[in-house]
């Protein structure tokens, strides 16, 4: 669950005040005051002085002007060359993260610790479990000989006190295939070879020292301009912010999107695709009499996509073939008018992967991103008329694939509407170690079931890590 | 005697500024608070306007206004008025 934390909110308001001074058309002259009106000298700092907040909030304006820490041209380069960029820029960054590295605390290695809750007890069963003979005591108290732990933990479990405690890295520890790890200064880098772009690092950090790369800048560029734009919304939009869905619509387009389009309506055609491929592929296996082991696994989340293709190779060819709910709509306008520009909105970081490798997708923004723009513009949900969306209500069955499970579910219900045989499905609701593990039991046929769902974020795309949150007080 | 009102803001700004975590209060309260308050959402309570945003989430308790709210802030005035 998303804490109410500090840098969460510094992140809302920074992106709060980029979004103000491009609207008020003064985004170069602009930019260099938001460090200064965010921490003035008569505020508390959050580091060490108000003058180090300032420079860390430089490398977060950029972010959401979505310019990379990586991306710095000079040292000296002020924020209005930086806003610049962003605005002459054609295409927005292909970076999705970056480490700020000066914001990063280089947190030491992730080790146990024996702490003064140590009594130098006579049986010392710390000393005994460890495989590596690390510990020894002196004066009374335990200690750890890091040259030689392994990390294997043992000794925590053995003390009687409960005195070993692990220390993790906060990020490191998020990462289920360990693409963030320490440089040779101690501090955090991603391995993009590596990265899943499941954005969980972006809320583990608590000094907000991973930024997302937002594409809010090149959105309000093309609202400004002349071609159409459209806002496809992700099915995870439920719950996520105050009012109605057609208030919401409504919302939008004050901000100034000409048309909203709902995913769901992709979610439709990739539940029907789904069970008929399913059933074809059962057909075909029980023709040649094998038992009923045959394997799909869903192809609509896009860190579950390189997850396969990073880790779990042998999976490849159990992947649906079916696009993804985003792509088919996305499909679907541009055959309609390929002339407009489509933005995705979601609380996905992966799914801005998914943008860039489509034809059809320009630019993709998050909840929190249209939350600031929302505030920005002054737009108040609940106090707005409705406006309805087109094809709309037969969509709210499609809206379940942003729980976890919900594809599955569906998967199976349209299986049973013209069939009677047995199926299995299952779902992994969020990628772990553990569940990686388990994923490669199903690849090898060690464990079977027929359809199998996964969703890299816990509780699915509602909760990704651009989310808001759900709401549950309703206002009176 | 009267219960006291507990408004949690969740208006646009509040909602997106972190009202969300506001919503788990209950879970907090120990059972004297719990049996005294009346906990409600509530639309735009009117504190956002300009460069306020800032301060959000707002609450109301009873009539006052508690800016940047936190769940620690909330209980600290409910009990100060359970007194
Ligand atoms: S949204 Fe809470 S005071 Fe306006």
């Amino acid at each position: 669950m998303k804490h109410l934390s500090n840098a969460h909110k510094l992140k809302k308001q920074i992106t709060v005040e980029v979004i103000k001074e491009f609207l008020s058309d003064k985004l170069e002259e602009n930019l260099k005051y938001i460090p200064v009106n965010l921490r003035p000298r008569i505020k508390s700092s959050s580091r060490c002085c108000v003058y180090k907040d300032r420079e860390l909030i430089k490398y977060r304006v950029m972010a959401a002007l979505g310019v990379a820490t990586e991306d710095e041209i000079e040292e000296a380069t002020t924020l209005g060359e930086y806003g610049k960029v962003a605005l002459e820029r054609k295409s927005a960054n292909k970076r999705i993260l970056s480490v700020l590295n000066i914001a990063c605390q280089s947190c030491v290695k992730a080790r146990y610790l024996v702490t003064e809750a140590c009594k130098g007890c006579l049986a010392r069963p710390c000393t005994t479990v460890c495989p590596q003979q690390t510990i020894y005591v002196k004066d009374g108290q335990a200690y750890i000989d890091y040259a030689k732990c392994n990390n294997c933990g043992k000794c925590v479990d053995a003390c009687p006190y409960s005195a070993i405690i692990h220390i993790p890295v906060p990020c490191e520890k998020e990462c289920s295939v360990g693409a963030i790890k320490k440089n040779a200064y101690n501090q955090q880098y991603i391995d993009f070879d590596k990265c899943i772009y499941c954005g969980k690092c972006t809320n583990a950090c608590p000094f907000g020292a991973v930024l997302e790369i937002s594409q809010v800048i090149d959105v309000l560029k093309a609202i400004k301009g002349e071609k159409k734009v459209n806002a496809l919304i992700s099915p995870a939009i439920e719950g996520q912010f105050p009012g109605t869905l057609e208030q919401f619509v409504t919302a939008i387009k004050e901000i100034g999107f000409d048309e909203v389009y709902e995913v769901a309506s992709g979610g439709l055609k990739l539940i029907k695709n789904e069970s008929e491929v399913l059933e074809q592929k059962l057909r075909c296996k029980s023709e040649s009499s094998q038992n009923n082991n045959c394997l799909m696994t869903s192809s609509s989340c896009p860190a579950y996509l390189e997850l396969v293709k990073k880790y779990i190779p042998e999976m490849a060819q159990y992947v649906s073939q079916s696009k993804s709910p985003l792509q088919y709509t996305a499909d679907k306008l541009s055959s309609e008018n390929s002339d407009a520009v489509n933005v995705f909105i979601g609380s996905c970081m992966a799914n801005k992967l998914e943008v860039q490798n489509s034809d059809n997708l320009d630019f993709c923004l998050t909840f929190e991103d249209l939350g600031a723009m929302l505030i920005a513009h002054k737009i108040d949900i609940q106090s707005l008329s409705e406006t309805s969306l087109s094809p709309s209500k037969h969509n709210n069955e499609a809206k379940t694939i942003a729980k976890a499970g919900g594809l599955a579910a569906a998967v199976e219900k349209a299986f049973f509407e013209n069939n009677t045989d047995k199926i299995d499905v299952h779902h992994i609701d969020g990628v772990t170690i553990d569940k990686i593990a388990e994923l490669k039991l199903y690849a090898n046929k060690e464990k079977i079931t027929n359809y199998l769902e996964v969703t890299t974020c816990e509780g699915g795309c509602q909760n990704g890590p651009c989310s808001i949150g759900l709401m549950k007080l309703k206002s009176s | 005697m009267k219960k006291i009102d507990v408004k949690i803001c969740v208006g646009t700004t509040c909602y997106v500024m972190g009202a969300f975590q506001l919503q788990h209060l209950e879970d907090f309260l120990d059972k004297k608070s719990l049996e005294n308050v009346n906990i409600s959402g509530a639309p735009c309570l009117g504190c956002c306007q300009d460069k306020n945003y800032e301060n959000a989430p707002f609450v109301e308790i009873d009539g006052d206004i508690i800016a940047n709210a936190t769940i620690v802030k909330i209980i600290k005035e409910i009990e100060e008025r359970l007194k």
